[in-house]
């Protein structure tokens, strides 16, 4: 790994006036604040973060075109009661992409002890440009988890605010047989509509944990007033995997039967002018998908041939569906092995064509780089 | 009628009184809804039978309760539910290629309608009746609530069945029930609910299939949110074992055979205790390969339902 930048380094002098986080950073909060100097220098205006959280930024190339940051937790992984806040602020022109270096283990909550925690509130300004590709989340056997993730588009008229999100979980630790042996996950994935002028208090708001918490557990009008003020919610995409929510002793179906022998399940939020061809793609490979008929569609359906990744997804046992919703693709996927998966959804954002080989200056290469698939390897 | 043919004198008699009492609350039920019919807006005077105090709302009128809910949970109300099977088309479609006939334990057409009609019900439960809920007990806020409804429903066929239903509902209710619904039962509403719904927008259509039925619920003077929500739900299970009948995976004896069941009507309480108990943020897909089918039911080479 390259040198990650010192830790507060900017965030530390008198001149930033836009972080409380920089004074009062508590256990596991982070900030990531990019900007671009002129003429055209993406830089890490602001990275701050404190364990269990660790944030790594290898220093970019002069040609990159986009700044990566490693989301890590110290041990590589969560234990119960760790709370995670990060908070991410794109600037106009701003590339930055977060990544992890394997999954985020989420281990058995302690009696007595909180969920893990993990929130995150991305803002991204006009013109500005976020990929979230991280590994999957793993939560081990009777672990409790709670993700909740905010983007903040501020423009949403021209669409120039862009963001691509993969989140992600497997079954758990499938060797030691664990088999969605969890005891609740919960992830949340929020997009609002917000206006620029709301910057200030609204980095207030966020980077004050209090108010966060007050929010999670608030009532509706506070919630609403919440809303309110974050502007207007686009989308929401949730799912809540509760091992207790249907007794096994009522209907003889474990959250693991529920899942049907899926082991991992993945969502996708794509956005944004940038992405525009991205979508497209996307969206005509759904299009082209092999219609299911009468006879085995995994065999032979005489309508057309296939090409290779369409079988080779039927062979790992891929199940996928798109769904264009209020300005967003939204793909969800899901599979019984990893390495299918993965390579299903490098050849989705890699835009691959028939026989696999990925488009050499595909929407994401082209805004970002090579480099951005590394949790799809 | 055989009363005071038995041996035991006391029962029969009660009995006798009872009926006298039935009989005696139907007429003033009768001439209750012709005096409001007449133009009165007044609550009648109440004669010595009926409980004076104001608290009429856990009192529900009976007859005027009853044929609402028989007008919504009838089976033609032309909302259009018998297009939609809910993703159970797509379900058996990928599950018949899933399990090869030579399975250990092949499933059978019941067992696997009864394990859909389970997931589905939890899925409803947690995605939808969170918005049902609140669209009846603050139906000020039913555009707010279609709003977020919309956003939350990222599968586009599901998203497309709820608008659906969603308008339909609203037309009849535009169409065919807001003369009497509306002006027969509000008056009493309004008199012992202070001046909650007063304040209802009678203007606003919700788009969505659950908020308009907690919507237009509210609006028709329904007074019991379990009721509300069972209602919902048991019309949710009645579409999907006619969409079963009409798959062939069942006949119409089972299928009322499995409506009338003990089974069925515990997990459809199950499923208003359980969606109660979730706020409208809170709300989330608690069976995630359900989107996934239903999302995949414009992939069936051949298909009868809309989703």
């Amino acid at each position: 790994m390259a040198t990650p930048l010192s830790a507060g380094a900017v965030a530390n002098s008198p001149s930033s006036t836009t972080s409380p986080l920089a004074s009062s950073i508590s256990a596991g909060d982070g900030l990531i604040h990019v900007r671009v100097l002129p003429p055209s220098k993406l830089t890490l205006y602001q990275l701050n973060y404190k364990y269990p959280l660790k944030l790594i930024s290898p220093a970019p190339t002069q040609w990159a075109k986009s700044l990566t940051v490693f989301v890590l937790s110290y041990g590589g992984g969560l234990v119960s009661g760790d709370a995670v806040n990060l908070r991410v602020e794109v600037e106009d022109r701003g590339k930055l992409c977060l990544q992890t270096q394997g999954t985020t283990k989420i281990f058995k909550q302690t009696p007595s002890s909180p969920p893990t925690v993990q929130r995150m509130t991305v803002r991204i300004h006009p013109g500005a440009s976020f990929l979230l590709l991280p590994d999957p989340v793993q939560p081990f056997a009777e672990s409790n988890y709670i993700q909740h993730q905010t983007f903040e588009l501020e423009d949403t008229a021209n669409d120039t605010s862009s963001l691509v999100v993969l989140d992600w979980v497997t079954e758990g630790r499938a060797a030691r047989d664990e088999h969605w042996s969890l005891h609740r996950f919960e992830s949340r994935n929020e997009v609002f509509a917000v206006s620029p002028n709301t910057i200030n208090e609204e980095t207030v708001v966020n980077g004050n944990s209090n108010n966060d918490n007050n929010t999670a557990s608030g009532n509706g009008s506070d919630e609403s007033r919440k809303q309110k003020k974050r502007g207007k919610l686009l989308l929401r995409d949730a799912m809540i995997l509760d091992s207790r929510v249907l007794s096994p002793a009522n209907d003889g179906e474990t959250l693991r039967e529920r899942q049907d022998g899926q082991t991992i399940f993945s969502t996708l939020i794509i956005r944004g002018k940038p992405f525009e061809e991205l979508i497209a793609y996307i969206k005509a490979r759904y299009a082209n998908e092999p219609r299911i008929g009468q006879k085995r569609w995994d065999t032979d359906d005489d309508s057309r041939r296939h090409n290779r990744i369409e079988i080779e997804a039927r062979n790992s046992g891929i199940m996928w569906a798109a769904s264009s919703v209020r300005g967003f693709l939204l793909v969800k996927v899901s599979g019984v092995e990893m390495e299918g998966v993965k390579r299903f959804i490098r050849g989705l954002l890699g835009q691959v064509d028939g026989d696999g080989v990925a488009k050499e200056d595909g929407c994401i290469v082209r805004e970002f780089g090579s480099g951005m698939f590394r949790c799809l390897e | 009628m055989e009363e005071g043919s038995t041996a035991n004198g006391h029962q029969p008699e009660e009995e006798s009184l009872h009926k006298e009492i039935q009989i005696i609350e139907a007429q003033l039920a009768a001439a209750k809804a012709k005096l409001q019919s007449s133009g009165s807006s007044n609550p009648s005077p109440n004669p010595p039978l009926q409980n004076p105090t104001p608290s009429t709302q856990h009192a529900p009128n009976p007859p005027q309760s009853l044929h609402l809910w028989l007008l919504l949970a009838d089976s033609a109300l032309p909302i259009g539910s018998f297009a939609f099977s809910s993703g159970l088309e797509s379900y058996i479609s990928h599950r018949t290629l899933r399990h090869p006939l030579s399975g250990p334990k092949k499933p059978t057409p019941r067992s696997e309608l009864s394990r859909f009609l389970r997931l589905s019900l939890l899925s409803v439960s947690t995605t939808t009746i969170p918005f049902v809920a609140s669209a009846f007990q603050t139906p000020s806020s039913a555009p707010e609530l279609d709003d977020i409804f919309d956003a939350t429903t990222t599968c586009e066929v599901a998203r497309r069945a709820s608008v659906s239903q969603g308008r339909a509902l609203c037309s009849v209710w535009d169409k065919s029930f807001v003369h009497s619904l509306l002006t027969q039962i509000n008056p009493t509403d309004n008199s012992n609910s202070s001046s909650s719904s007063n304040n209802i927008p009678h203007h606003h259509r919700p788009d969505h299939f659950g908020v308009a039925w907690g919507y237009i619920t509210r609006l028709s003077g329904a007074d019991s949110l379990h009721q509300v929500l069972f209602v919902f739900l048991f019309n949710h299970v009645k579409a999907v074992l006619s969409a079963a009948v009409r798959l062939s995976l069942i006949g119409p004896y089972v299928a009322q055979q499995i409506l009338a069941s003990e089974e069925t009507q515990r997990l459809v309480l199950e499923a208003v205790e359980r969606g109660k108990g979730i706020s409208v943020d809170e709300a989330g897909q608690c069976v995630p390969t359900l989107d996934l089918w239903q999302g995949r039911h414009e992939k069936l080479y051949t298909r009868i339902f809309n989703s």
